[in-house]
C-alpha cells in the first residue's frame, strides 16, 4: 500500500537518511531508533512536509514523491506532530472542524463533537486550545487528525513529553485505532512502548534501516 | 439577538445619523467611514492571516493616485472600479509574494513598500498635458459630498459583513489555522497557498476600494497618502482589537481626534500615535488575553 524507495535525506553536507526502504501493508509498523536517527525525519518526508533529497514514496502503486502534504492527506495520509501543534487560537471544537473540513462533506461540526467524544475530550470543546495540558493536546492532536478520515496515520513518538497516566491513556487510544483497522506508522525510541500496538517493527540508526521484523 | 446582529445593527446606527448632521459632520464622517473600511481591510489581514502589513498603503494610495490621473484627464467614473481591481491585484500579488517571508520580515518589508511609494509619489508630474503633482499632489473636480457618503458607507457596510460571513464561514476557519500555524494546517490538509492568496487578494481589495472612495472624497491626492501616518492608521485604530466593530469606532476616534488636536496644535495627533504604539505590546496583550 505504502512503499518508501531508496529513500536519502541530507541537509547541507549532513546525511539524515541513507538509501531507506520500507513497505506498509495492512499492519502497523513501528520505527524504532534513538533520537537523530532520522525516524522523524522519514515521517515528514512520507507526509509530504520535507522532499527528500532521493528516492521516492509510492502509495497504491502511485508515486506523490512530488506530491504537497495537503494533497496526500486527501489521499489519506495524515501526520501527527511530535510535540502537539494545535491552532492555539480556536477551541477544541474548531480545532477539529478543521481536520473534517477536508472531506467536504455535511454536518461537520456533528461530526466533529463525535469525535471529541470517541477521543474523551468533549467537555472541553469549548476551550481555547492554549489552555489544554499536553495530555489533552496529545489527545486533540489525534482527534485532528481522525477527523480527515485517513488511511494511513503517521504518529510521530506519540508517548513523548507524557507522564505515566497520559502515556496509557494515548495507549489506549491508539489501540482503539488499531481495532478500527487504521493502519499506522509509529516512531518510538524502544520497542517496548510500542510491543502491543504494532504488528511489526523497523530498527533505525543513523539513518540506515538496521533490522526489519514484520510478523505474518 | 446575537452579538454579530447587533454588531451590525450598532454600525447601521453609525452609518446612518451623519444624514441628519450639516456638511461639515457629515464629511467627517465621510472620511471616517473610509478609513474604518482601509482598517477593516488591513485586519481582514492581521485577524485571518496573522500578517501584520505596514503597506497597505500600497492597494489604498495607488488607487488614489491612478484613479485621480484618469479622473484628471477625464475618464469616465465607470472606469474607477476597475482601476481599483486592477490596483488590488497588482498588491495581493506582492503581499503574497512577501508573505513568503517569516512574520517579523513581513511587517518590514510591507512598511518598505509605503516608503518607497512616499519618496517616488512626488516624482509624478506629467507635463504632456498638464497634470503637476510634485510634493503639492493634483486635484480634481469634486463630488458631491453627500453621494459620496452613499457609496462610502456602503461600502464600510459591505466590508464589515463580509468580515462577519468570512470570519464564521470554512474559509476563514482554514484561514485562522494558517494564522496560528502554517505547517500543521498543510499537515492536516489546508492548500496553505490558496488560503493565503484569498487572503490577500480580499485584503487588498477592500483597501483599493478604500482609495477610491478616498480620492472622490478629498479630490485631492498628493504623496502624503503614502506616509508613516497612513500605514500605521489601522494598526493603532484596531490595537483594542476584539471583534470587528472595534476597528471600526477606532477608526473613528482617530480621525475625529485627529481633526480636534490639528485645530489646537497642527500634528499634535501624531503624539498620540507615537504614544499607543510605544504602549500598543501592552493593549494587544491585554486584548488577546482578553480574547
Amino acid at each position: 500500500m505504502l512503499v518508501v524507495k531508496n529513500v536519502s535525506k541530507t541537509y547541507n553536507s549532513n546525511v539524515v537518511l541513507k538509501d531507506v526502504s520500507l513497505e506498509l501493508k495492512k499492519r502497523i509498523l513501528g520505527i524504532v531508533g534513538p533520537n537523530g536517527s532520522g525516524k522523524s525525519t522519514l515521517l515528514r518526508i512520507i507526509a509530504g512536509l520535507e522532499k527528500p533529497s532521493c528516492g521516492k514514496i509510492l502509495f497504491r502503486d502511485k508515486d506523490i514523491t512530488r506530491l504537497n502534504a495537503n494533497k496526500r492527506v486527501e489521499l489519506g495520509i495524515v501526520y501527527a506532530f511530535q510535540i502537539p501543534r494545535p491552532f492555539y487560537r480556536l477551541t477544541v471544537l474548531e480545532n477539529v472542524m478543521i481536520g473534517c473540513l477536508i472531506r467536504n462533506g455535511e454536518n461537520i461540526r456533528e461530526r466533529a463533537i463525535k469525535i471529541c467524544k470517541m477521543m474523551g475530550i468533549d467537555h472541553l470543546i469549548n476551550a481555547k486550545a492554549k489552555v489544554l495540558s499536553q495530555g489533552e493536546l496529545k489527545l486533540l492532536e489525534l482527534a485532528r487528525v481522525i477527523a480527515t478520515e485517513p488511511e494511513i496515520i503517521l504518529l510521530d513518538e506519540p508517548f513523548a513529553a507524557l507522564d505515566k497516566k497520559n502515556a496509557k491513556v494515548v495507549k489506549e487510544k491508539l489501540l482503539e485505532f488499531k481495532r478500527m483497522n487504521y493502519r499506522m506508522l509509529i516512531t518510538a525510541h524502544r520497542f517496548k512502548i510500542l510491543r502491543d500496538i504494532a504488528d511489526g517493527f523497523v530498527e533505525i540508526k543513523e539513518g540506515k534501516i538496521r533490522r526489519y521484523h514484520v510478523e505474518g | 439577538m446575537s452579538k454579530k446582529t447587533l454588531e451590525i445593527a450598532a454600525l447601521i446606527v453609525i452609518l446612518v445619523i451623519p444624514m441628519f448632521l450639516n456638511f461639515y459632520y457629515l464629511w467627517l464622517f465621510c472620511l471616517a467611514s473610509i478609513f474604518a473600511t482601509y482598517t477593516l481591510s488591513w485586519f481582514l489581514m492581521e485577524k485571518l492571516c496573522g500578517r501584520t502589513s505596514f503597506g497597505h498603503t500600497l492597494p489604498f494610495g495607488l488607487t488614489a493616485y491612478i484613479a485621480a490621473i484618469a479622473i484628471f484627464f477625464k475618464y469616465p467614473l465607470y472606469l474607477m472600479p476597475l482601476i481599483a481591481l486592477l490596483v488590488a491585484m497588482v498588491s495581493a500579488t506582492i503581499f503574497y509574494a512577501t508573505s513568503f517571508l517569516d512574520r517579523v520580515k513581513f511587517v518590514f518589508a510591507t512598511f518598505l513598500y509605503s516608503i518607497v511609494l512616499w519618496e517616488f509619489a512626488p516624482f509624478v508630474v506629467i507635463k504632456g498635458d498638464v497634470l503637476y503633482g510634485g510634493e503639492e499632489g493634483f486635484s480634481i473636480p469634486m463630488l458631491p459630498t453627500k453621494a459620496v457618503y452613499l457609496f462610502s458607507s456602503c461600502l464600510l457596510f459591505v466590508t464589515f459583513v463580509f468580515l462577519i460571513v468570512l470570519h464564521n464561514s470554512k474559509l476563514g476557519l482554514k484561514m485562522m489555522a494558517v494564522r496560528d500555524d502554517e505547517e500543521a494546517a498543510l499537515a492536516i490538509g489546508i492548500n496553505v497557498k490558496q488560503i493565503k492568496v484569498l487572503n490577500c487578494v480580499f485584503s487588498s481589495l477592500f483597501a483599493s476600494f478604500a482609495g477610491l472612495m478616498y480620492i472622490l472624497h478629498f479630490s485631492h491626492v498628493d504623496p502624503d497618502i503614502f506616509s508613516v501616518e497612513n500605514a500605521v492608521f489601522p494598526f493603532i485604530a484596531s490595537v483594542f482589537a476584539g471583534g470587528y466593530l472595534v476597528p471600526v469606532i477606532g477608526s473613528y476616534i482617530l480621525i475625529f481626534a485627529s481633526k480636534y488636536l490639528n485645530s489646537i496644535l497642527p500634528q499634535f495627533h501624531l503624539f498620540l500615535y507615537a504614544i499607543i504604539l510605544i504602549i500598543s505590546p501592552k493593549l494587544r496583550r491585554f486584548s488577546n488575553a482578553r480574547g
